[in-house]
């Protein structure tokens, strides 16, 4: 598989890409731990202060989670198909505007209602937001929703250029047939998986959007609660799941350069991906465990699925790490640490997850800190990870070997409070600390203090990711 | 007019086939007279077939399309000529992903207004019955779960990679 070289324009917008992700990382993970510090009574923030800062925090993680994720996707997939630069830059684009909007409602029109923005708290402030703030939010994540729909076709568009078909790129005759072509290597299946379930995700996701829009304007136009719970979660659970099958490419593609052993898809991968882009679809109903009336069906299928869904791909993945680097002689610098601890946060936060996939277990950790634990586990060690060791590879490029005493250090501190502060959150669950509160009672304050002292490792030590990647950015770089 | 009589056959079927005939008058100009529409003047076309297809979504415009004759004139000439033709002429001329992203929003927006005529709290045109327009939504949800499952299964069928290669693809890498 001969690659393509990336033109200058690419790489550059790809530079600005990661420079907007450490910069909003940096700034939502301050959020984060002003909240964890106010839950734990070191300061007081009003609560209504508070939910603005979760709405944020939220809505910024996960729309910058799904730019890394797109970041570390366009730069790999545009090696064997012809990606157009300049739908990236409208992607940035519009995602700039997006938040802008986004920002603006919460810090401006006080908009509080969570990412998950669910039917009718939008609508329904009790004065503490005007339905203007309401439709600025809902308005700036279709925009943001638009700028990922742009990304996905073009996506879409060049994949099947060159291979003919989504079946083809997901490598089904090698699959199913036994065809003896060479199957299409991971980073075009992974992206084809992410093309397919992300534009469904997004076009419900749209649909919701504006039928809440409309709503507000006119609520004579009613929406069933349940049926919005329904199409906000198979939106928000892919979008934010999508964001670690993007990532990921990253281990397939610069694990091999520190080993010398190339990641080629086998069938028992491409069987792996397959079973997850179905999977990944129909796993949504465990955020709907309380909801009574769903059908019953439903249910056991998001708690049978959740112990599924993620299951062959994290196994393919955490498997072939191990091969790749079993005796290989692998250097190991920040890059390559960063990628193999994100796998294998990525496995370690899923344990917890799939436990409280488990109908019996939500009813009593439902709303609970464990929520946040298990998916705070896979996205700082797991997704955020990725993206970092991605940024050390990419300065890496020219430097070679440039890694210091501080990036060592960075890493061990990253990776230890990491871990630190979510199993704060995950013992926090366990004792029943309900989630979403913004004062805690004094029982609880201690998990949340000793988290905020974790929080700030983590904090430090992403801030010396990411000004190490800036800096070395220079403008010869830039250039060549 | 026997289609204009419910709300459903005047929607989905007496519209569709107007723009079907357009569709045809177009199709036929242009094996006949070799007419070769550019990107350029395809992204208009659509637009004007877009915006034409707009107005006549408005119940108003259906309503009065029964009430007033030149209504009914502009209806039945609008809809071939205006989005018929243009759709005919210049669909295969813009890129891949302006028509992804024309198909893309057209079914979200059809699964919105599906919702919009299921939940109406009014009766929206004199001449039809409510209960016509919520036959109406249902209809337009099958119709977008059928264009959704449609083009999802193309994009795992159209087996021939040198045939997409399309040229105006291309056009737009800057590199
Ligand atoms: C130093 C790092 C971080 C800190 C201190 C932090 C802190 C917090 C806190 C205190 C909450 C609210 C918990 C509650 O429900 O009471 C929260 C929620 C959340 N965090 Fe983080 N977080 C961090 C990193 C991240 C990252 C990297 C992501 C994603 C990529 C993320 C995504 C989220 C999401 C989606 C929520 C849920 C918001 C909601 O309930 O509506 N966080 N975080
Ligand atoms: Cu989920």
């Amino acid at each position: 598989m001969n690659v393509m070289p990336l033109p200058t324009g690419g790489k550059r917008t790809i530079y600005t890409m990661l420079v907007v992700f450490s910069s909003v990382i940096l700034l939502m993970m301050i959020a984060g731990l002003v909240m964890r510090l106010s839950q734990g009574g070191v300061i007081t923030l009003p609560a209504d202060m508070f939910y603005k800062l979760l709405t944020a925090h939220g809505v910024g993680m996960v729309g910058i989670a799904g730019l890394g994720g797109s970041t570390i996707m366009w730069y790999f997939l545009r090696q064997y198909v012809q990606l157009h630069t300049s739908i990236l830059i409208t992607t940035l684009v519009l995602f700039l505007i997006g938040v802008s909007c986004i920002l603006a409602s919460i810090f401006l029109g006080d908009f509080a209602g969570a990412w998950t923005f669910l039917f009718p708290l939008p609508g329904h402030s009790m004065g503490v937001w005007t339905n203007e703030a309401a439709i600025l939010f809902l308005t700036g994540l279709l925009i943001v929703g638009v700028a990922f729909v742009l990304f996905y076709l073009d996506a879409g568009r060049a994949i099947i250029q060159k291979y003919g078909s989504f079946s083809r790129s997901l490598g089904w005759p090698q699959l199913f047939s036994n065809s003896s072509d060479e199957a299409p290597p991971p980073t075009v299946v992974a992206s084809t998986m992410v093309t397919i379930v992300n534009s469904l995700a997004l076009v419900v996701g749209a649909s919701i959007l504006i039928m809440m829009i409309i709503n507000i304007l006119n609520p004579n136009f009613t929406i069933d609660p349940l049926l919005a719970k329904n199409m906000i979660y198979f939106f928000g659970h892919t979008f934010i799941n999508a964001t670690i099958y993007m990532a990921i490419i990253a281990v397939y593609e610069i694990l091999p350069h520190y080993t010398n052993r190339p990641w080629k898809s086998n069938r028992i991968f491409l069987a792996a991906w397959t079973a997850s882009s179905i999977m990944v679809l129909i796993v949504y109903p465990h955020h709907l465990f309380m909801d009574f009336a769903m059908p019953t069906w439903m249910l056991i299928m998001g708690q049978v699925i959740s112990y599924t869904s993620g299951f062959p791909v994290l196994l393919v993945t955490t498997l072939g790490t191990l091969a790749i680097i079993y005796r290989s002689g692998i250097k190991w610098d920040a890059a390559s640490a960063l990628l193999v601890l994100s796998v294998f946060g990525w496995a370690g936060g899923v344990i917890p997850a799939v436990i409280d996939g488990t109908i019996s277990v939500n009813q009593v950790m439902h709303n609970t800190m464990w929520v946040p634990g298990h998916f705070h586990f896979y996205l700082i060690i797991g997704m955020i990870a990725m993206v970092f060791g991605f940024m050390y590879f990419l300065i890496k490029d020219s430097n070679k070997g440039q890694d210091n005493a501080l990036d060592r250090v960075s890493f061990w501190v990253y990776t230890l409070s990491a871990t630190g502060f979510v199993f704060m959150f995950l013992a926090s669950g366990k004792e029943g600390i309900a989630r979403r509160f913004a004062i805690h009672f004094p029982e609880w304050q201690s998990y949340s203090a000793v988290a905020s002292i974790f929080a700030l490792f983590v904090i430090v030590a992403a801030a010396v990711f990411s000004l190490r990647f800036i800096f070395r950015l220079n403008a010869k770089k830039l250039m060549s | 007019m026997v289609l204009q009589q419910n709300m459903l056959s005047h929607m989905l079927l007496q519209i569709p086939l107007l723009i079907l005939i357009g569709i045809i008058i177009g199709l036929s100009l242009n094996t006949r007279y070799h007419i070769k529409v550019t990107y350029s003047y395809a992204l208009p076309g659509l637009l004007i077939a877009s915006f034409s297809l707009l107005f006549w979504m408005l119940p108003r415009s259906l309503d009065a399309s029964l009430s007033y004759p030149s209504y009914a004139v502009a209806k039945f000439t609008t809809l071939p000529l205006l989005i018929g033709i243009p759709l005919a002429l210049c669909w295969h001329a813009i890129t891949a992903i302006t028509k992804g992203f024309f198909i893309t929003q057209i079914i979200s927006m059809l699964m919105v207004l599906a919702w919009l005529y299921i939940e109406s709290p009014i009766r929206l045109c004199n001449y039809y019955l409510i209960n016509e327009q919520q036959q109406l939504g249902y209809a337009l949800l099958f119709l977008t779960l059928f264009i959704s499952i449609y083009y999802s299964s193309k994009l795992f069928y159209c087996t021939h990679p040198s045939s997409r290669e399309n040229t105006t693809d291309e056009r737009q890498d800057v590199s």
